[in-house]
């Protein structure tokens, strides 16, 4: 019985730890991080089992790098986890990102669509309120704002994801270095 | 005698937590796949069309909310596909996917390059057609996914899924 128990611990434990890595999608090697956003524009899918499985679990029936670059952001400009209990701003140019669509999207901690009065859960390229330069910002924050308005919800975690279709392909291959959008904390929360 | 069991059992649980792990990592996609399928409640071979991107879409996780999702789960086991589909002009960006048993795409057509109207496109596992896409597995799925940024293209997005379409060949 002794044994039984010793082998079921060796492969719960192997278990966790397969868990606890497909989680750590932050810090795995074929990521970038620019600014706020980490992702990558040459994802070898289906080559590396761990890279596999945290995208099969993260963004299920992705496209490849080619086709659509996905880069998401979890964290404020102070490494702090999103908190729908504060707000935020994201700030960035119409223009810094060179493709054909791209768009930011707020999902919950559970990465589904967070539900709200106004059914507004994304700004895309033909959407966004810009001036006249192309300079934007995004307000996020469970209360209503005026102007481009994504809602969160109180005391919940959220992500955001970017998504950049047909990119420009210099655009692509530099997008580890190429101006993102900021993401900053407002003021101390409620 | 004692330090050697220990050796060999910390030997063996140190070899099976680490294979337990390889092998869960390895079998995700299969799992998650698996659990796709099964959560869209429809046949395979059946053509699913998913309503507006909202908070209610909870079959997959990240749903694009300006894109219109259909979507088939297809088994070639017996049979090979015939799909046709209308492309918008590349005004409006659209692209069919097609994904392997593990959820890992494997071809894609969009309808840049003025690629558009109607396309039809043969699947098959077998290797003997040259003319057909090839599925590396005999399941998957094929998701098309249009983009619609105002209510006129979605209106007219509505008319483009009726006519994504799956026939036995």
């Amino acid at each position: 019985m002794k044994k039984f128990f010793f082998l079921l611990f060796a492969v719960l434990l192997g278990l966790a730890i397969a868990v606890y890595r497909i989680a750590d999608l932050e810090n795995s090697k074929a990521f970038f991080h620019n600014g706020n956003w980490t992702g990558s524009n040459s994802l070898p899918l289906g080559k590396n089992n761990l890279l596999t499985a945290q995208i099969t679990v993260f963004g299920l029936f992705a496209l490849p790098s080619d086709e659509a670059i996905y880069l998401f952001a979890r964290r404020d400009d102070n490494q702090k986890l999103f908190n729908g209990d504060y707000e935020y701003v994201i700030e960035g140019n119409l223009h810094d990102i060179k493709a054909k669509y791209w768009s930011i999207t707020i999902y919950g901690k559970d990465l589904f669509l967070i539900d709200n009065e106004i059914g507004r859960f994304s700004f895309n390229n033909s959407n966004l309120l810009t001036d006249s330069f192309g300079n934007f910002s995004i307000d996020i924050s469970p209360s209503k704002k005026f102007g481009n308005w994504l809602p969160s919800k109180e005391g919940g975690r959220f992500n955001l994801v970017l998504r950049i279709y047909n990119g420009d392909k210099q655009f692509v291959s530099e997008l580890q270095s190429a101006s993102l959008p900021s993401i900053k904390k407002k003021g101390d929360g409620k | 005698m004692v330090n050697k069991m220990f050796f060999l059992y910390t030997v063996l649980f140190v070899f099976l937590s680490m294979l337990t792990q390889a092998l869960f990592i390895a079998h995700v996609p299969d799992i998650i796949f698996y659990l796709a399928k099964h959560r869209s409640e429809k046949p395979l071979n059946t053509v699913i069309h998913a309503p507006v991107t909202n908070a209610k879409l909870r079959k997959v996780v990240l749903p694009n909310p300006d894109f219109i999702y259909s979507a088939v789960f297809y088994d070639i086991s017996e049979y090979d596909l015939q799909i046709s589909t209308h492309f918008p002009s590349d005004s409006q960006y659209a692209c069919m996917a097609f994904y392997n048993d593990k959820a890992q795409p494997y071809f894609i057509i969009n309808n840049l390059n003025n690629r558009k109207g109607k396309i039809t496109v043969g699947l098959t596992s077998s290797s003997e057609n040259d003319e057909r896409i090839k599925s590396p597995s005999r399941q998957g799925v094929i998701l098309m996914r249009y983009l619609v940024k105002d209510s006129f293209q979605m209106s007219k997005t509505f008319m483009l899924q009726k006519m994504f379409r799956i026939n036995k060949i």
